[in-house]
């Protein structure tokens, strides 16, 4: 029995950048993706994720506040979060929750790499 | 004018400067004479002497003297145009001297041709009608006296004799102007005068001492004079001078003032009055001169007033300076300013008003500035400003004494009700900053010599304008710097969304299309595939580019921030290393070597930007070294981490290692110039080692190769890096271990840094250690670690000199830091510093040991047993006295203390209060095993938290494992008044036990119900306050058992028990055993 794919939701603006994630991430994961901040809200609550992969920066830094707000409606018991921004805002980001930031350009394999160790570290905890 | 005053309210101006003696004798008179009629003196010489510093004109001083509101004036010389337009104004002046003058309102004096008539004719009595006779003075000076009257009447006397030849010199009237002239008048005569007349006594004297000079004068020269002044009374006495008719300065003031009086009440008055006159020689100059001694008796006083006044007033200045330093000195801000100044000079010069204008220059404006939402401020073209505008234009004080009689300023309509009125310039070198407007309802007579101080106070003003003024700049230079700052954070955000966007696409595409299986399930044409790798390698430069020009330019900004972790440098190294090495863009020729030692301490850095340093460093060798190696090391030097990267490459040029290291340098050579990027790399890789605390070093020689060398500090306990300290003397590495052999790292760094090995452990005295040896440096191994060594380390960090050495802290193999890929950040599984790592790492069962301190060697063995019951295999300290116990508390920190009271010289109390005021042990549960009776005041010293108080022997072994079992793990700990209370109910158990107690009682005693007491009670002890009393009673029936001879009913009754058939009941209850069987069995001991 091949092993289930684990369900991460990409959170991107830039169409080209979104497309190309969900193509290569879709090689390991089962991919959830939109561009809206209301469509993510939606799918973080209705689906069981492993990942949320997120672009801070969407709408002007509308980003940001869905990062808090999840972390506000899991109450710290969110799906982690990887930050993945066009912005070098680490100290930030991990204030805010996040488990990881990466400063783009992040290859489609180095994405891979990291959502695959952060489900790893969840699970162990 | 004041035809209807009474005498009291005539105010009788005099102006009469004290010239000479004469005058000084003239002006007391008057001054007498006017108070002897009653009249108001107003005596205006104080500002003649401030007319010297604040120069007046004819107009102000006219301005200045009605203002005053006098009805009459005693003058002896003002400028002609003043007197005129006091008359003009109906103001009477009396004049102390000849006049030709005529007006109604003007009175001169008369007689002086007559008392000139007097010389002439004892002139002629003296030559015996032959001779020549010398008359000096007059004519040369302004004014309404030019003593002509007397040059005449001298002249008219002698003319009737023919042989007695006249010259009349003229000459100022000061002594000192005098002398000169007649000297070099009398320098063009061959034969000498025989008489000479001053037409005063000065001049006569300056006539006389001219001649003496010359050799002119004979002892038969008659010298003579007008007036009778002192001076000229002490020469006749000694015989210098003939003689002087005296023109009595008593009766001229008494007949002035009698005159003035007539005139101010709006009598008829005559035109003229007239000197008294009397012939002054040697034969009555000494009853003159008794008489004039008189008069002048009480002169000084007057003047030492005249000088305390001028003192008092300048004292006010001084003292307003210093309340204005104190209230402005701190202000900064102008409008605060004039606000603060405005109230400040109302309530200490009693203006009713006061308003500052700051004066816009550009503008030429002044600019009132107010209050509140209703008001706008007030602007007043320079033009239209009257006297502001011409403090501003003359940059001094302007002042209206009385706006009715201003010839100069109209009256102001805005202001009807301004008497007095005075601008004033606040100036600083070249610059006006404001004009202070001050306005009295009434007039102020005291507006000049105000006005001579006010000066000093703006000049003080200008000064603190000037500093709000520069503070004010700084403040916008300030804000003009910060919004330039954010606009560049602005624009580097979007610049860094823009170009990152993109070049994300181009990046991940180029790779997605390059990987297997690609997603086209196609093969790709091999020419697309070389083409696509162009594509991915550009795009790989120009993200390297990027980085590089947006890093510098956060670093512009001081936006360049650093996200530390505690990293495992070896590992982390290592990483790093092998992720460029395993894709080396450089030629095949080279060697990439790692040489670190086996193990590394760990340290305090930003991961992705020590990563990001020796990537640039490792890319720069590389671009740079066409065959050999490429090498990076590390080695410990404490207090730092050296690294290095070393590369067989160029080299670079002696003339450009200085300048390798600025932004868009690059060496200006041809083998160089191909190989450049723009040459920011090494630019932020040393901004980046300088933010982590350390520096960068270069070591090169052209053609054989470079050298980069980086230290890092390393960190310390207290949560920050360490800093480089002064060694003297041998340098010593302490290391924390509590085994035998010491690891082996650390003494091969301690062999090459050539610092002597201290191991320490944790029964030491850290105090003692410090002072004997000053370790350089701490290190400890984790994967070695004992419990003890976190005690150790916990006392560590809580002593500064230690907290801040640099640490060597060698993690654990299984340690779980992580390494990454690059661009790939880890939230901290560790946290950000040394400190607050070890916490985290910390084992959660670790407590520190139980102490057991008791002098009773037998009580120590007990409780050890006990503790090894509760605590199987804890750490266990035995201290048989205070005194060690207190040593011990110098080293660590214990988890549990069991606590005896009575102790020989440092007793149970006093190694409780070291441990609740230091803040590392005031938490640490202390039970408390005493046989001690406790007293109210012994509570009061064991009110602590935490500490728990037991009768020795009253609980039984189980019991008193679980108290400890609870004291340790703080359950059922209780807040502090609750345990109060049950310290209480204790205290009054020992104090009662004899008598016949109740419960009730009992709880009466501490102040709560029956039911409360026994829960707590119970939930501190274990057992009810009744147990607890009946366990008490048994312990001392005990003692009375074995130590005395009274009878079970004795003992009975005296441990409280009333019923011994109960106490007996009671006793085999608890022990087990009847008193009479307890008391014949053989000893036993515990």
């Amino acid at each position: 029995v091949p092993p289930t794919k684990p369900p991460i939701l990409i959170i991107e603006s830039n169409s080209p950048t979104l497309k190309l994630y969900r193509r290569e991430l879709s090689r390991d994961f089962r991919v959830l993706a939109c561009s809206e901040m209301s469509e993510a809200l939606a799918l973080v609550y209705t689906n069981n994720l492993a990942a949320v992969v997120l672009e801070p920066e969407i709408s002007n830094g509308q980003g940001w506040n869905l990062l808090s707000e999840l972390e506000h409606f899991f109450s710290g018991k969110s799906p982690p979060i990887i930050l993945c921004s066009t912005l070098d805002e680490r100290k930030r980001g991990l204030q805010a929750g996040a488990v990881d930031f990466l400063v783009k350009p992040v290859l489609p394999s180095v994405l891979v790499d990291a959502i695959h160790r952060v489900i790893r570290r969840s699970s162990k905890v | 004018m004041a035809k209807n005053k009474s005498i009291s309210e005539i105010r009788v101006g005099t102006l009469l400067g004290p010239h000479d003696p004469f005058w000084v004798q003239v002006r007391e008179a008057v001054y007498k004479a006017v108070q002897q009629q009653g009249m108001t003196l107003v005596p205006l010489e104080l500002f003649e002497s401030l007319l010297m510093l604040v120069s007046l004109d004819n107009a102000s001083l006219a301005e200045e003297l009605l203002a005053e509101n006098l009805d009459v004036l005693i003058s002896q010389e003002i400028p002609f145009q003043v007197v005129q337009q006091m008359l003009d104004s109906g103001i009477p002046v009396v004049y102390l001297s000849e006049s030709e003058r005529k007006h109604p309102l003007y009175v001169s004096l008369r007689g002086l041709y007559e008392a000139a008539q007097m010389v002439g004719e004892y002139v002629a009595e003296k030559l015996h009608g032959r001779g020549k006779a010398l008359c000096v003075g007059g004519l040369l000076e302004p004014g309404e006296d030019k003593g002509i009257s007397r040059i005449r009447g001298f002249m008219d006397a002698l003319r009737k004799y023919p042989d007695i030849a006249v010259m009349h010199y003229p000459a100022n009237w000061r002594y000192e102007d005098a002398l000169p002239l007649i000297e070099s008048f009398l320098k063009g005569f061959d034969s000498p005068f025989q008489a000479i007349f001053g037409i005063s006594d000065s001049l006569a004297l300056a006539g006389r001492d001219a001649a003496q000079k010359l050799g002119i004068l004979k002892p038969d020269t008659v010298v003579i004079g007008i007036n009778g002044d002192p001076l000229a009374l002490s020469a006749i006495a000694e015989g210098t001078m003939s003689a002087t008719v005296e023109t009595s300065a008593v009766v001229m003031a008494e007949r002035a003032v009698e005159v003035a009086m007539q005139a101010a009440l709006g009598e008829s008055f005559p035109s003229v009055y007239n000197h008294k006159l009397r012939l002054i020689t040697q034969e009555n100059v000494a009853e003159v001169a008794l008489e004039k001694l008189t008069a002048i008796a009480n002169i000084p006083s007057r003047l030492v007033g005249v000088n305390f006044q001028q003192g008092q007033n300048r004292l006010r200045q001084l003292q307003l300076t210093a309340e204005l330093n104190q209230r402005l000195g701190t202000l900064l801000e102008r409008r605060q300013l004039a606000r603060e100044m405005a109230d400040l000079l109302r309530e200490n010069y009693k203006y009713d008003l006061v308003q500052i204008y700051l004066w816009k220059k550009t503008e030429g404006m002044l600019v009132q500035e107010r209050d509140g939402l209703h008001q706008e401020s007030l602007e007043i073209p320079i033009s239209e400003a009257g006297i502001l505008g011409d403090a501003i234009q003359k940059r001094e004080p302007v002042y209206i004494p009385d706006t009715h009689f201003s010839q100069r300023y109209p009256p102001d309509p805005r202001w009807p009700e301004t008497r007095t009125r005075v601008a004033l310039p606040v100036i600083f070198g070249n610059e006006i900053f404001a004009v202070v407007d001050l306005h009295q309802y009434h007039t102020n007579p005291n507006v000049r010599e105000e006005v001579f101080g006010l000066r000093f106070l703006a000049d003080y003003l200008g000064v603190v304008f000037r500093n709000a003024d520069l503070y004010t700049d700084a403040l916008n230079s300030r804000e003009a710097a910060e919004k330039a700052n954010q606009l560049k954070t602005r624009l580097l955000a979007s610049v860094s969304h823009e170009l990152r966007t993109p070049l994300n696409v181009i990046l991940g595409y180029s790779q997605s299309a390059l990987s297997t299986p690609n997603p086209y399930h196609m093969d790709l044409p091999d020419d697309l595939r070389q083409d696509l790798q162009y594509i991915f390698q550009s795009g790989n430069h120009l993200q390297r580019i990027i980085n590089d020009l947006l890093d510098l330019s956060r670093a512009e900004i001081g936006e360049l921030e650093l996200v530390p972790e505690v990293i495992d440098t070896h590992r982390f190294l290592e990483d790093t290393f092998n992720n460029m090495a395993s894709h080396p863009a450089s030629s095949p020729g080279v060697a990439w070597t790692l040489a670190l030692p086996a193990r590394l301490p760990v340290i305090q850095a930003d991961p992705v930007r020590l990563r990001q340093i020796i990537m640039n460093l490792l890319n720069n060798a590389s671009k740079f070294t066409d065959q050999g190696e490429i090498c990076l090391g590390a080695e410990v030097e404490p207090p730092h981490l050296h690294l290095w990267v070393r590369d067989t490459g160029l080299g670079i040029p002696f003339d450009a290692q200085d300048r390798i290291f600025e932004p868009f340098r690059t060496v200006n050579q041809a083998s160089w110039r191909q190989r450049e990027g723009i040459g920011l790399g090494l630019n932020i890789t040393r901004q980046l080692v300088l933010l982590h605390g350390g520096s960068m070093l270069l070591e090169s020689q052209p053609g054989c190769g470079s050298t980069f060398h980086i230290y890092f500090p390393l960190p310390n306990l207290a949560g920050g890096l360490s800093l480089p300290v002064e060694s003297t003397g041998r340098r010593v590495m302490a290391v924390v271990s509590a085994q035998e052999n010491l690891p082996k790292e650390v003494l091969e760094i301690c062999r090459r840094q050539r610092l002597d090995v201290y191991p320490i452990s944790a029964s030491q005295n850290l105090d003692e250690l410090w002072k004997s040896v000053q370790p350089a440096a701490l290190a400890w191994d984790l994967s070695s670690a004992s419990l003890g060594d976190w005690n150790l380390l916990q006392s560590l960090r809580n002593q500064a000199q230690f907290s801040r050495l640099p640490v060597l802290l060698f993690s654990q193999e299984e340690c779980q830091l992580e390494g990454g890929i690059t661009n790939i950040l880890f939230k901290p599984l560790n946290s950000a510093t040394l400190g607050e790592y070890l916490e985290g790492i910390l084992p959660q069962d670790v407590h520190g040991a139980i102490w057991i301190v008791d002098d009773d060697p037998l009580a120590r063995q007990l409780y050890q047993r006990l503790v090894e019951k509760a605590f199987p295999g804890h750490a266990l300290r035995l201290a048989e006295d205070g005194a060690q116990a207190l040593a011990l508390l110098e080293q660590e920190i214990p988890g549990l203390v069991i606590l005896d009271l009575l102790m020989p010289q440092v007793d149970g109390f006093q190694v409780l209060a070291r441990l609740r005021c230091n803040p590392a042990t005031c938490r640490v549960p202390v039970v408390v095993i005493s046989g001690k009776l406790l007293t109210f005041e012994d509570i009061q010293r064991l009110n602590y938290m935490r500490v728990t108080f037991q009768t020795k022997h009253i609980l039984t072994e189980e019991e008193t494992i679980l108290a400890l079992q609870q004291s340790f793990s703080g359950e059922g700990s209780l807040s502090q008044p609750t345990s109060l209370l049950v310290k209480q109910s204790l205290a009054y158990l020992h104090q009662n036990y004899p008598k016949d107690l109740s419960r009730r009682e009992l709880a009466q005693a501490v102040g709560v119900t029956e039911n409360y007491l026994s829960q707590i009670f119970r939930q501190e002890l274990g057992i009810t306050p009744w147990e607890c009393l009946n366990r008490l009673r048994i312990l001392r029936a005990k003692e009375y058992l074995m130590n005395s001879e009274q009878s079970i009913t004795e003992i009975a009754c005296q441990v409280g028990y009333n019923d011994p058939a109960y106490f007996s009941r009671v006793f085999k209850k608890i022990l087990g055993i009847s008193p009479q069987a307890y008391r014949t069995q053989p000893k036993i001991t515990g």
